[in-house]
């Protein structure tokens, strides 16, 4: 047996991708507002959700056919459309008037910890309540997901379309919004303000403004990525959004929680790490004793072992490390 | 009419809620430290009436009587799940084994219960354990992040409450019986609960009678122990530490030993709470009950409603909440059913279920965003420090004056 095999390795991709979007995400409204988004994960629920529902609603019997693929471009700007003006919300309505009154961090943590609870039993109800037309209630259904299955002839593998579309996707997201941060005037004046809020302010940016575009682009990269999560779910249960936050902290708390493209790497290392680490493990198992481990069902355990690691380690993360000192310090041991 | 044991059962719940507040409110009204992960510290006291005081036990008894675990392979039921396992082997992986477990912890109930000394032993164990695991767990999962922001702090306790409970636990089936049912010891002297049961009005057992006696003595115990910290120069070091981090390290104080101390201290007793919680309300312990929704959240919700750092008002928070949240479950479901079956859908039990608990995690989830907006400081507010009396501080004074003289 492989230690890997290129489809294992197109998920991992697939999976860091979609970390790397939503870290970046919680980052960059930790960077702005300083406020630990705890319903980061629930966001990217209400994103599956509503492809989900989208998806049940047009399916037409068979994977494939045009109406089918317009899906895969209407759902996800759909999903990030509604998440996103879910986080602007979130901010606008809720956030902003408690840090206004002077609620401290830990409040505001607080209510976004509230909140992840109450979006998440609202989605538990719709989910329980819509009657799904074609695979009975949405939650907890057995059947086959909505996802295409793909053969790549290269590499001789079926691949779910949709894990093959996200780690493209966000590649282009990424690039054109480090166009859109270093090249638009409202980029530059939005790392302005999360450089100096104060100086900002006295130089006329509009910081409001900023914040609740920054808490808009979160939700909205948040509900990219559960939608291209949820093609291949044949149904969803929100509770898991419980045990993926700390995945997403993982990323963040890797890239330092200061920089984005900090965010992207530690999303990407994580995600991927978590599909990888566990099969390589079992795999090597296998070779040596000839025995099978079921291991892959604890692979969130990685999320965890990476907080412990950098927060002891290095709990600047990967921002926080001076990467020119480092390749200098190793070139001169070597 | 609701029946007695049932209110009884109620109030062991209520209580063991109110500790779990007053343990909360040391660690994040005083001290400061956002603990999201209290689940796991009540989880750990119940899995140490459960899957860890069994294994005592089973030693305990085979040490008094060398033939048990030798009886064990032979007669049935446990001969077909314990087959020719080696002795470890049965203490270690076998104990927690439905098929094993659903029988052995009666037997072991019935033994303990015969003698006393053995049912002091295993109810000693039990506390100590409990303290222990709670103690040595809180200490580890802040170390990472002690000398960090309390977000980070934060993020840290969620994640290992969620890994360790809902992954580890939840899992892997040796360790607590992970994806089925423990059941746990009642280690109550046999006497004792038969005299109860005379006592008692029809109905209630003594084993819940017990238990709440255990709730009330514990709940008044930690009572009496938060508030005298909350008073003491301590708190004031805590309530400094809580307000300005950076003015405390100035003074010479060192935060990450004061914060790992506090979070011993409150994790040892929420880890108590868990024990009550087994004990008197639950027996049947499995790790994916403890969730964050009911053992973090709604201790959250009724500390910040009744009023961060004032242990009486937390406690009436908890008051308020617990019987806001039993009344919603009763009334939810009919009203629910109605307004459902006029626009004419069909309910089934499963969907009354999930009404219920979504009604309540929704309703406590604003609850704590409207106090945040509206009144943050609670029902009851937070009372300034009390000090020593003016002629005990003149005494004082005029004791180190002629001491350095």
């Amino acid at each position: 047996m492989p230690i890997l095999s290129i489809d294992f390795l197109i998920n991992g991709l697939a999976s860091g991708a979609a970390l790397a979007l939503l870290c970046l995400g919680l980052t960059l409204t930790y960077m702005t507002t300083r406020v630990p988004n705890f319903a980061h994960a629930t966001i990217a629920v209400v994103g599956a959700v509503v492809t989900l529902l989208l998806l049940d609603w047009v399916y037409i019997g068979l994977r494939g056919g045009a109406v089918y693929y317009t899906l895969y471009i209407v759902a996800p700007i759909l999903s990030a459309l509604i998440a996103g003006l879910l986080a602007l919300t979130i901010y606008i309505a809720i956030l902003r008037p408690l840090s206004k009154k002077g609620i401290g961090i830990i409040g505001l943590m607080i209510a976004t910890f509230a909140l992840d609870i109450i979006i998440n039993n609202i989605l538990t109800l719709i989910l329980h309540l819509t009657p799904s037309k074609y695979i009975g209630k949405l939650i907890g259904a057995s059947v086959k997901g909505y996802g295409v299955l793909v053969y790549i002839p290269i590499l001789d593998v079926n691949i779910y379309l949709s894990r093959l579309l996200l780690p493209i996707i966000a590649v282009i997201l990424t690039i054109s919004l480090h166009l859109y941060m270093t090249r638009t005037k409202f980029g530059i004046a939005m790392r302005a303000s999360i450089e100096n809020p104060q100086l900002a302010k006295a130089l006329g940016i509009n910081v409001d403004l900023v914040y609740a575009i920054s808490w808009f682009l979160s939700g909205s990269l948040a509900g990219l990525a559960g939608s291209f999560l949820a093609f291949e779910f044949p149904g969803i249960n929100p509770a898991i959004a419980y045990l993926y936050i700390v995945s997403i902290f993982a990323g963040s708390i890797l890239g330092g929680l200061s920089s984005m493209y900090g965010a992207l790497a530690g999303g990407l290392v994580v995600g991927v790490s978590e599909v990888l680490i566990p099969v390589m493990i079992q795999n090597i198992y296998y070779t040596i004793t000839g025995s099978i481990i079921d291991i892959i069902r604890y692979q969130k355990f990685i999320s965890l072992l990476i907080i412990i690691i950098v927060l002891l380690v290095a709990p600047q993360g990967l921002a926080g490390v001076s990467w020119r000192n480092l390749l200098a310090r190793v070139v001169r041991v070597g | 009419m609701v029946e007695l044991p049932i209110i009884l059962m109620e109030l062991a719940n209520m209580l063991v809620f109110i500790i779990v507040v007053l343990a909360l409110n040391l660690m994040a009204g005083y001290a400061g430290i956002p603990n999201l992960g209290m689940a796991l510290f009540v989880y750990i006291g119940a899995f140490a009436v459960a899957g860890l005081s069994v294994r005592f036990a089973i030693i305990l008894v085979n040490i008094l009587n060398p033939d048990f675990i030798e009886m064990m392979r032979v007669t049935p039921p446990y001969k077909y799940a314990v087959g020719e396992s080696s002795i470890l082997d049965i203490i270690l992986f076998k104990v927690t084994d439905p098929a094993v477990n659903r029988h052995l912890v009666p037997e072991l109930n019935s033994i303990i219960g015969d003698s006393i000394p053995l049912s002091i032993m295993i109810l000693t164990f039990i506390l100590a354990s409990a303290i222990a695991l709670g103690a040595t767990l809180g200490l580890i999962v802040s170390f990472t992040a002690v000398r960090l922001r309390e977000d980070y702090l934060a993020i840290v306790l969620l994640a290992f409450s969620e890994m360790l409970v809902q992954v580890f636990f939840a899992q892997v089936d040796w360790v607590a019986g992970g994806r089925y049912n423990t059941w746990a010891l009642t280690p109550w002297p046999q006497k004792l609960s038969q005299s109860l049961g005379n006592l008692l009005p029809s109905g209630v057992k003594p084993e819940l009678f017990i238990g709440l006696i255990v709730a009330i003595i514990l709940a008044i115990t930690t009572l009496i122990y938060t508030e005298r910290i909350a008073n003491s120069p301590m708190g004031r070091v805590l309530r400094a530490m809580r307000d300005d981090d950076l003015a405390l390290t100035s003074y010479g104080r060192d935060i990450a030993k004061i914060r790992l101390k506090v979070m011993m201290v409150g994790s040892s007793i929420a880890a108590l709470a868990g024990v009550v919680y087994v004990l008197s309300v639950q027996p049947v312990v499995k790790a994916t009950d403890y969730t964050r929704v009911t053992w973090t959240f709604i201790p959250w919700a009724m500390m910040i409603l009744g009023g961060i750092a004032n242990n009486w008002g937390v406690i009436i928070g908890a008051v308020i909440v617990y019987i806001g949240r039993k009344l919603i479950e009763i009334l939810a479901p009919p009203a629910f059913t109605t307004i459902l079956s006029l626009i004419g859908v069909e309910v089934t039990g499963a969907t009354i279920d999930i009404v219920k608990a979504v009604t309540v995690n929704i309703l406590v989830g604003v609850i704590i965003i409207l106090v945040l907006y509206l009144k943050p400081e609670g029902i009851v507010p937070e009372k300034p420090s009390k000090t020593l009396p003016r002629k005990t501080l003149n005494s004082l004074i005029e004791k180190f004056r002629g001491s350095s003289s």
